[in-house]
């Protein structure tokens, strides 16, 4: 019993057993791997399918229901099987520059390349993949890990195809290939898949990705038993799941999934892949036919197993599903890697610019910075460790403007030797880097926190304290040309550090007296470092009368380095008693250099996820030029509690109100006029009519005129109303 | 040094200029030139020939036309181009020298 498939070949429907099709495929394969440095192999192996098809074609048309392994072999026979080539022609002999050696590809083993003839981006994966000789899609997915892991994958890669020349003629002999498998899957497949790579039983790989879920139930059953118990394990069960579970759906998506028998074979490293026909040609054996119908037996009891272990009808579809659809699906499927190509490459390209900008900055940053090493660092070996740390920015600007230049003017020669100093050098600027962090944390890693206050005697002020900054504020003086900094409350210059790190901590007082304590407060490498170096801070202050005047900065000499050193003033006030701080007070610029931290007998003790920010009640936020005073349970307030300002929009709503009222009591006055007009009126004439009854009777027209005379508003009024 | 290689060798640098003779005599499709060969005791196999025919093409020596066939695929004719006519020249000058000179050398040994 034999199975018949029908494949789409150059065009044409064959039917062809399977086993005929296998050995055919592989006999392509081999022509492909044969003709892989010939200019225009593409042409050469459409070619020859179009010929073999040709032959099947015509070998249906008489008559034959499907094609054989004798058909196959017959074709082998006309064509030519590789190592029949070499006998006809030497390549190497060629003396035109347009025949390539077919034998180069067996010139460069060892080297590592990047493989021109399997690649998704710059085919770094598979290059890396051929020199160790191991699966491609292995190295894709430890890039990709990397990638969506940690971010360094991508620069990883990017660097890799810059630094790694390009081959058409990497050789992969590998036999065993990573592939899905369908057949023992209970999501995707990858699990069985991975335990058929790497020859593991299959719950190895499925307990490694549920994991984080089995832990999860134990927890939730423990929270139960022992209260909290896995409280710190969160990373099993929350970092640690999340992390599988993507892994997983990574691997679903870019391992392929093993379709065919072949890839199902390769898939198990069973040697049916026959891609390595030239090594066989190239170990001296000439007998092709006998191998070919060996492996074509080898084929045929291996499908019969599979059919015993699989179901039948699902393996016929998807085999003939896949071997019908399969030129069209890759032309598609090739399309749509051209467009993920594509839009990776904008992406990456976009990502490249922002690195080179972003490094640019740290460039110029650490430039700017530079002057500040001297404060920063300490003995010969952290100022070579910090020019070594130089090399990390220097290396990938040097790098990328040679890649760049070399891309432009097309330069072709062999810079081998440069990029091994250049990767040198970065890498003594990693290391460097690495160890000048370490050694800057061990100089910062003691405090003399737990050094007790030194009160300062101070005369009790009669009404209440000032607290006053007179000194002028420390503003950048521009000795050092190239730094530019406009923040106030700090100045450098090539012998001293001044910066405003002064604290103002209010307390209530213990008795019935002010009392004021200054605290100098650095790092070092020890607590008696610290200690050391904080009795060198320059601070300076003064009371008089009412009046405690503070410093303005801290000065730290170019010996003692900046080490976040600070000085905190302590002020205690008795309850019921004032104090007001003045407005220079604002000259201060206090700052925290600590956070997520905690100390512990003046050593930092890291804790992961509590954020302790140890100097909390540092903060100083009272009013200034307003008088405070102590409450009973040690909280300044307010003497004269702030009036309520008034809104704008309050504002705007009162003026509406009152325009409105004023314009009802103009309509309301003008009827009151009204009114007494007509009042007026009324009086008027009835001082006419008496007048007309007196001039009727005896008197003259004289007082007419003078009424006149005497009201001539109220006349035109009258007029106006009238 | 064995014979089939010797004898392999000695027909490798002709066999551009076989192919090129029959094509001269009018458009060919590679298997009737594997077929014409063949006819005069010249083995060659087509994994051999379509190599030769493209790397001549991509030299511009050969030129193609796709014709369709009654059944079957369309197939590539090869004609030669003014170029691959100037080479052929060449080479049938080159022939007639080498066999001249053959000759010669084969007959004094004898």
């Amino acid at each position: 019993m034999k199975k018949v498939i029908n494949i789409n070949f150059s065009g044409r429907l064959i039917n062809i057993e399977e086993d005929a099709y296998t050995s055919l495929q592989s006999y392509i394969e081999s022509l492909k791997k044969y003709f892989s440095n010939e200019e225009g192999q593409e042409e050469i192996i459409a070619d020859i399918e179009n010929r073999i098809a040709e032959i099947f074609y015509e070998k249906q048309t008489k008559g034959a229901t499907s094609i054989t392994i004798v058909d196959v072999e017959e074709v082998m026979a006309a064509i030519g099987k590789p190592e029949d080539f070499e006998a006809q022609e030497e390549p190497n002999t060629k003396t035109d520059n347009h025949y390539q050696s077919a034998n180069k590809q067996f010139i460069n083993r060892g080297r590592l390349y990047r493989d021109a003839n399997d690649k998704m981006l710059g085919g770094v994966c598979s290059g890396v993949a051929a020199y160790f000789n191991i699966d491609t899609v292995l190295v894709r997915v430890l890039f990709a890990v990397l990638l969506f892991g940690a971010g360094v994958g991508f620069l990883l890669y990017i660097i890799l195809w810059v630094v790694i020349p390009e081959s058409m003629d990497v050789q992969t002999s590998m036999e065993k290939r990573l592939y899905r498998n369908p057949d023992e899957k209970m999501i995707g497949g990858v699990a069985s898949g991975l335990s058929k790579y790497f020859g593991i039983e299959v719950w190895i790989p499925r307990l490694i990705f549920a994991a984080p879920f089995i832990f999860a139930v134990i927890r939730g059953a423990s929270a139960i038993a022992y209260h909290n118990f896995f409280n710190d394990n969160r990373f099993w069960t929350f970092g640690f799941g999340g992390t599988t579970t993507v892994v997983y759906f990574l691997l679903w998506w870019i391992i392929p999934e093993a379709k065919s028998v072949q890839e199902k074979m390769a898939m198990k490293g069973e040697k049916l892949d026959l891609n390595s026909i030239r090594n066989n040609v190239q170990d001296g054996i000439k007998n092709f036919s006998d191998k070919a119908n060996a492996w074509g037996k080898d084929i045929t009891n291996k499908s019969n197993e599979w059919t015993k272990n699989m179901n039948q009808r699902t393996q016929e579809n998807v085999a003939r599903v896949n071997t019908i659809a399969r030129s069209t699906s890759n032309k598609i499927g090739h399309g749509i890697g051209l467009l993920i190509k594509g839009f990776a490459l904008f992406i990456g390209g976009i990502i490249a610019f922002a690195l080179l900008m972003g490094l640019l900055g740290i460039l110029i940053g650490g430039a700017g910075l530079w002057p500040f090493k001297s404060f920063l660092l300490e003995g010969g070996s952290q100022t070579t460790l910090a020019w070594g740390s130089l090399l990390v920015l220097l290396i990938p600007g040097v790098s990328f403007l040679v890649w760049i230049g070399r891309r432009i003017f097309k330069i072709k020669k062999n810079i081998k030797p440069v990029k091994i100093v250049l990767a040198a050098l970065f890498f003594i600027g990693i290391v460097s880097a690495i160890f000048l962090t370490g050694s800057l944390l061990r100089s910062f890693e003691y405090s003399n926190y737990s050094k007790p206050d030194s009160e300062i005697a101070i005369t009790q002020p009669t009404d209440r304290l000032l607290v006053t900054v007179k000194e002028a504020e420390v503003s950048y003086s521009g000795e050092l040309p190239w730094v530019h900094l406009n923040d106030n409350g700090f100045d450098i210059n090539r012998d001293t550090l001044k910066y405003a790190n002064v604290k103002i901590k209010i307390e209530r007082s213990i008795d019935s007296l002010y009392h004021t304590s200054i605290k100098k407060y650095s790092r070092g490498n020890s607590t008696e470092d610290a200690e050391a170096r904080a009795q060198k801070i320059v601070f300076q202050y003064s009371q008089i009368g009412n009046t405690l005047d503070l410093g303005s900065h801290i000065a730290v000499g170019k010996n003692e380095k900046f080490r976040a050193q600070e000085v905190v003033i302590t002020i205690q006030v008795p309850e019921g008693r004032k104090i007001q701080f003045d407005e220079t007070v604002d000259k201060l610029h206090p700052f925290n250099v600590r956070v997520n931290e905690v100390w512990e007998n003046g050593r930092r003790k890291y804790r992961r996820r509590e954020r302790v920010y140890f100097e909390q009640d540092y903060n100083f936020d009272y009013k200034v030029n307003e008088d405070y005073i102590m409450s009973k349970d040690g909280r300044l307030e307010l003497v004269n509690k702030p009036k309520e300002t008034p809104k704008e929009d309050d504002l705007q709503d009162k003026k509406e109100e009152l325009e409105q009222k004023k314009n009802e009591l103009k309509e309301k006055e003008m009827d009151l006029e009204k009114q007494k007009l007509d009042k007026q009126i009324q009086e008027l004439e009835k001082q006419k009519q008496k007048l007309e009854d007196k001039k009727n009777s005896t008197f003259s027209s004289e007082n007419t005129e003078e009424l006149s005379l005497k009201n001539p508003v109220s006349l035109a009024y009258i007029h106006c109303l009238m | 040094m064995n014979l089939d290689n010797t004898q392999s060798q000695m027909k490798k640098g002709i066999l551009e200029f076989c192919i090129l003779s029959v094509i001269k005599k009018g458009e060919a499709y590679p298997s009737d030139i594997v077929e014409e060969m063949k006819a005069a005791n010249m083995q060659i196999l087509e994994g051999t020939l379509y190599p030769l025919l493209t790397r001549l093409k991509n030299a511009e020596m050969l030129s193609y036309r796709w014709v369709e066939s009654s059944g079957g695929p369309p197939r590539k004719y090869f004609s030669l181009t003014d170029k691959g006519e100037a080479f052929y020249n060449d080479l049938v000058t080159t022939w007639r020298e080498l066999v001249e000179a053959v000759n010669k050398v084969t007959n004094q040994t004898n």
